[in-house]
């Protein structure tokens, strides 16, 4: 797993049972490949990582999970 | 989208975190669940946008999500946790739509409850029996 993806998963919020499979698919979504993805890309992916943890989190924890990815990983 | 859709949609929409806490509480109370209460809390919260993409009949981006995750889920459980923890769970969601919804809209509203479970767990099995037959677990 790349370094980003596995930051980011860590940081999702999500049970660690099924993060992993969550955040790939959003990534895909918005076209971003996990597996090689950098911390540039990060910003493209915002939105569709933000509407996964909403499925699972509800609106203000998976917001809130996002500013911490964005202040992490994003720099 | 009919009147009794619509209103079941705002009846969800008002009782979200009702729906998910009352859901969990029945998952704790009938059965010796082996998973933290966060991450049951989250595939119960996963359930009514589940619902809620359903009644809106735009997308299919929420059911196929859940599903991808409960490939891995399967990996980590038994059939019979699943049945003896998903449906009471279920029983209290579509139950306390059913009542919430009104009179006007009762029926309405369990025939396609009824239905969207059922569709559900369809596809739940379609994914996650193979998973438990393949590890021999059923």
């Amino acid at each position: 797993m790349s370094k980003v993806l596995d930051e980011i998963v860590g940081l999702s919020g999500i049970s660690p049972i099924f993060a992993k499979t969550v955040v790939k698919r959003a990534l895909e979504r918005a076209g971003v490949d996990p597996e090689s993805m950098r911390a540039s890309e990060l910003e493209k992916a915002l939105p569709e990582l933000e509407r996964a943890l909403t499925v699972y989190l509800g609106d203000k924890a998976a917001s809130d999970r996002v500013a911490a990815i964005k202040r992490t990983v994003g720099g | 989208m009919t009147e009794g859709q619509r209103q079941l949609l705002a009846t969800l929409r008002g009782k979200r975190d009702e729906l998910v806490q009352r859901s969990t509480d029945i998952a704790y109370a009938t059965n010796d669940v082996d998973l933290p209460r966060a991450d049951v809390e989250q595939m119960l919260r996963a359930c009514i946008a589940l619902l809620e993409e359903g009644l809106v009949g735009e997308s299919r981006a929420v059911r196929d999500g859940f599903l991808a995750a409960l490939d891995d889920v399967a990996r980590t459980t038994t059939w019979e946790l699943t049945m003896r923890t998903g449906l009471p769970c279920w029983g209290i969601i579509v139950g306390r739509l059913a009542v919430d919804v009104g009179e006007a809209h009762r029926d309405e509203a369990i025939a396609y409850l009824s239905r969207f479970m059922g569709d559900w767990w369809a596809d739940v099995s379609k994914v996650m029996l193979p998973v438990f037959m393949a590890e021999g677990k059923l």
